[in-house]
């Protein structure tokens, strides 16, 4: 056996050659996957943009329409109406509450005339 | 015409009994415990082409349902068997050919045993309902590091003996052997890697798993296979290759064409157009590396028909050679783009041509390699011939049945599913008595490994038979013979130097 | 020939392939181009954005239930183009040939079609049909008064359970429901199978996620321009 073909430093060398060797393909993909490693954007992302821009523009016509400061503006002139407004009693049979007294003392009442129920249409 | 079969030194006879001896267990272990994968995955390949004529049977198990049954006997057909039986082979081979004792025999049982261990641990994964769902690479994805590490470490030491053998010429054996232990984790860690570790377009996903299947048929097990036939007709005949120059192309043909193939399944798919026609194209090529092999192998074998008769590792060789013609004319009849690949691409000829590369090509010419070395390295001889009859003739039937199940059942069932006017059971039903001709395969070559697997585990028992000569399947008398008994015996074997 | 040009030889040879047909489709079909739409030509697609058939129903998990229980080795899910198979001209595997709304829907798989999934189940043999629009098949059974779901349901407990489908080969799958007894009432999603006195066939999440897999699998969204291959409509199709 011829000792400079076999030795153990040729065998230790071969070792990390071999694995290199298999591995070889794996580091090629390594890299060229390191390159390529921003993930695309998905395709829901893609179509998310559509609807973002839409949504977008509908909040700006909402704002430009309903501006803040004229809300803020008007509410104190509406919540000193309602303030100063005296509750007044109902009039119309169909806003009473059923089951409260003023129900009961309606009921109590010859009816005036029967009202007759509109029929009812399909959309 | 006949050369005098000349005698070797006594230096060489131990250089050859200390290589056998050192190799002892890991050889053995690798074959039997791949013998037993085998025996497992065929029973299991028995009930799931049962199921696939009779559903409901044992059809309340979970366990056994056919979507996990058949990945199942898959996986440990190509992972549990065929891999350890590549092991055992290049182990061997390979220290036989570099003239080298396997100074790792410890360490490499216990990668063995890992091995086994990864198998086991992703076969219960299928079967518990874990698989990742990718045909085969159904192993729960955990599985492929352990296998990788565990692969590294039983092969390396036979690359290292290549690297330091002593100089003199090189056997296209050692070349095919040390190119598919290459291959094998360059086409193992890519399909892995960019399938379970890198997200990509899904359809993408399923080309790269197609092309995987095909590599690992055509980029190990086929240079396996042929670098064991190589050395194997080398050492029972005595001859040397028939042609230098048409070892070498088949080699290299092998190389450019094959890791090409693969994507043929994805036909009409989602991807770039010129993929799976090129898969088409490289499949149907590769009668060229199939076809200088053979014709190598099979002219040297002629030479010597009587040594083909009544050696057993021969005869099993042989048939493989033959196994891997057909699958080759198989390949170009059924990859047609135009006419034959649009109806085979989905029938049961995927499956049967799979199994004809497995089991007809592959593991027929690993049994020849296992009646060869186990003798050797366990010094004992084998029981019985009627065994490895019984073995040859029902793996020869069941082998041939299946190939006419893929060609003939395949085509019928692919004009029926493209006859698009049939309502479709008139198609399922077509595929029906194939079906069951293929369990009736299955059950012939389950039948034949029972013999193998109890023959192995005896002379794994040391009970083999304590002979001088080796066993011999034709009943040896006369001269033709003794020259044949002769050429068998290791200390007289030699192999161009 | 010396150990180092053999190995130079095998990476040549091995490495053009694999960049050639692995790694660089790959990496560019990961960085697949969304198809814009136009609205002049793809307003059946959608007037503005991108083309993008969304699945609704529990794709991620079904999928996974499809990949364990090896759906995917008797189902496709792909319909190849004229050029490479009969698949677009059966009635009902590429979309639907009459449907009540848009009329012939069918066309063939593009690669936009698995979102949600890792691994496109293209399949591997078709013992039984193309399951793309398995979705639009079973819906058609809401003019008939049954349930798409239950159906599916009663197909996975056994299929051979439905007279017709007597010949099937497909496996039960008794294993992904439970026999419970029932508590109160019957649950809806009970199977119509008798599981003796006071007991019920549920089915357990693995089912119901693969039955809603299932009813996501409508991929006959019209296409725009860019990626409809169908010819004219006056040419004529089967």
């Amino acid at each position: 056996m011829d000792p400079t073909r076999d030795n153990p430093i040729i065998r230790f060398a071969t070792f990390w050659w071999g694995l290199a060797t298999c591995l070889a393909f794996a580091l090629l993909l390594a890299v060229i996957g390191w390159f390529n490693r921003a993930t695309p954007e998905s395709l829901e992302d893609v179509a998310a943009k559509v609807r973002y821009e839409t949504k977008a523009r509908i909040a700006q016509a909402q704002a430009a329409s309903l501006a803040p400061a004229a809300i803020d503006a008007a509410i104190p002139g509406v919540a000193h109406q309602l303030v100063a407004a005296k509750p007044a009693a109902v009039e119309k049979p169909e806003q009473v509450v059923p089951g409260t007294p003023t129900a009961a003392k309606l009921a109590a009442k010859p009816a005036a005339a029967p009202v007759a129920a509109p029929a009812p249409t399909k959309p | 015409m006949s050369s005098a079969i000349p005698t070797l030194s006594d230096q060489d006879v131990q250089l050859r009994a200390g290589i056998d001896r050192s190799l002892r267990h890991p050889v053995m272990f690798f074959l039997t415990s791949g013998a037993a994968w085998l025996a497992f995955a065929l029973v299991l390949g028995v009930l799931a082409s049962a199921k696939v004529h009779n559903p409901d049977l044992l059809g309340s198990c979970g366990l056994l349902s056919y979507g996990r049954v058949f990945p199942a006997h898959l996986n440990a057909l190509v992972y549990g068997w065929g891999m350890q039986a590549a092991f055992a082979v290049i182990l061997w081979l390979m220290a036989r050919l570099s003239g080298k004792e396997c100074t790792s025999a410890g360490t490499i049982l216990t990668a063995g045993h890992v091995w086994n261990l990864g198998v086991a641990l992703g076969v219960v994964g299928i079967l518990t309902g874990n698989g990742t769902g990718m045909p085969w690479m159904e192993f729960p994805a955990y599985a492929w590091p352990v296998l990788l590490a565990s692969y590294f470490t039983i092969v390396i030491g036979a690359f290292i003996q290549f690297r330091v053998r002593p100089e003199g010429r090189v056997d296209i054996a050692q070349w095919y052997l040390l190119a598919a232990l290459i291959w094998f984790p360059w086409v193992f860690i890519t399909a892995n890697t960019l399938l379970h570790c890198l997200s990509g377009n899904p359809v993408m996903a399923a080309a790269i798993n197609a092309w995987y299947k095909s590599a690992l048929v055509f980029l190990f097990f086929t240079p396996v296979a042929l670098g064991a036939a190589y050395a194997l007709v080398a050492k029972v005949t005595g001859r040397p290759v028939a042609s230098d120059a048409l070892a070498k192309l088949g080699f290299w043909s092998l190389a450019i064409i094959a890791p090409w193939a693969g994507m043929q399944r994805l036909a009409g798919a989602p991807v770039p157009y010129f993929l799976p026609y090129v898969g088409a194209a490289a499949t149907v090529l590769l009668f060229i590396p199939v076809c200088a092999a053979a014709t190598n192998l099979l002219r040297t074998v002629w030479a010597c028909r009587a040594t083909c008769l009544a050696s057993p590792a021969l005869r099993f060789v042989t048939a493989g050679i033959l196994a891997l013609v057909l699958l080759a004319g198989a390949a170009v009849v059924l990859n047609l783009p135009d006419s034959t690949l649009p109806l085979t691409q989905f029938a049961l000829s995927g499956y049967g041509v799979d199994m004809l590369a497995v089991y007809g090509f592959f593991s027929l010419v690993m049994f020849g390699g296992a009646y060869y070395i186990v003798p050797r390295v366990t010094g004992r001889e084998w029981l019985s011939r009627r065994l490895i009859v019984a073995h040859f003739l029902f793996s020869v039937y069941g082998m041939l049945t299946i190939f006419g199940v893929a060609v003939i059942g395949g085509l019928e069932q692919g004009l029926s599913q493209e006859d698009w006017q049939q309502p479709w059971q008139h198609a399922a039903a077509s595929a029906q008595p194939y079906a069951v001709a293929n369990t009736f395969a299955w059950c012939l070559i389950l039948f034949a490994n029972v013999f193998f697997l109890l023959h192995l585990t005896l002379m794994w028992l040391r009970l083999g038979r304590h002979s001088v000569l080796p066993l011999l399947l034709a009943s040896a008398r006369g001269s033709g013979a003794q020259d044949a008994a002769a050429a068998t015996e290791p200390s007289l074997t030699n192999i161009s130097p | 020939m010396s150990l180092r040009t053999f190995i130079l030889g095998l990476c040549a040879s091995f490495g053009a392939a694999w960049l050639a047909i692995i790694v660089i489709p790959f990496f560019k079909m990961r960085d697949l181009a969304p198809v814009a739409l136009v609205p002049a030509t793809d307003a059946a697609a959608g007037a503005a954005g991108v083309f993008f058939p969304k699945r609704s129903g529990r794709v991620a998990d079904g999928a996974r239930v499809y990949a364990e229980n090896g759906c995917y080795l008797c189902h496709t899910q792909m319909v190849r183009p004229t050029y490479a198979g009969n698949d677009l001209y059966r009635p009902d595997w590429g979309g639907l040939k009459a449907d009540a709304d848009r009329g012939d829907t069918r066309r063939e798989t593009n690669a936009y079609d698995f979102i949600g999934e890792n691994f496109a189940q293209l399949g591997v043999t078709r013992t039984g049909p193309d399951l793309s629009n398995v979705g639009r098949r079973v819906e058609a059974l809401d003019a008939a008064g049954e349930d798409p779901a239950a159906w599916l349901y009663g197909h996975l407990f056994n299929p051979r359970d439905n007279p017709q489908l007597w010949q099937s080969t497909c496996p039960p799958h008794p294993f992904l429901f439970e026999r419970r007894e029932i508590k109160g009432s019957p649950s809806a999603d009970a199977l119509k199978v008798d599981a003796g006195a006071n007991h019920e066939w549920v089915p357990d999440s693995d089912a119901k996620a693969l039955v809603s897999y299932l009813l996501s699998l409508k991929k006959d969204q019209p296409l725009p321009a860019a990626l409809n291959f169908a010819p004219k409509k006056s040419e004529g199709a089967p």
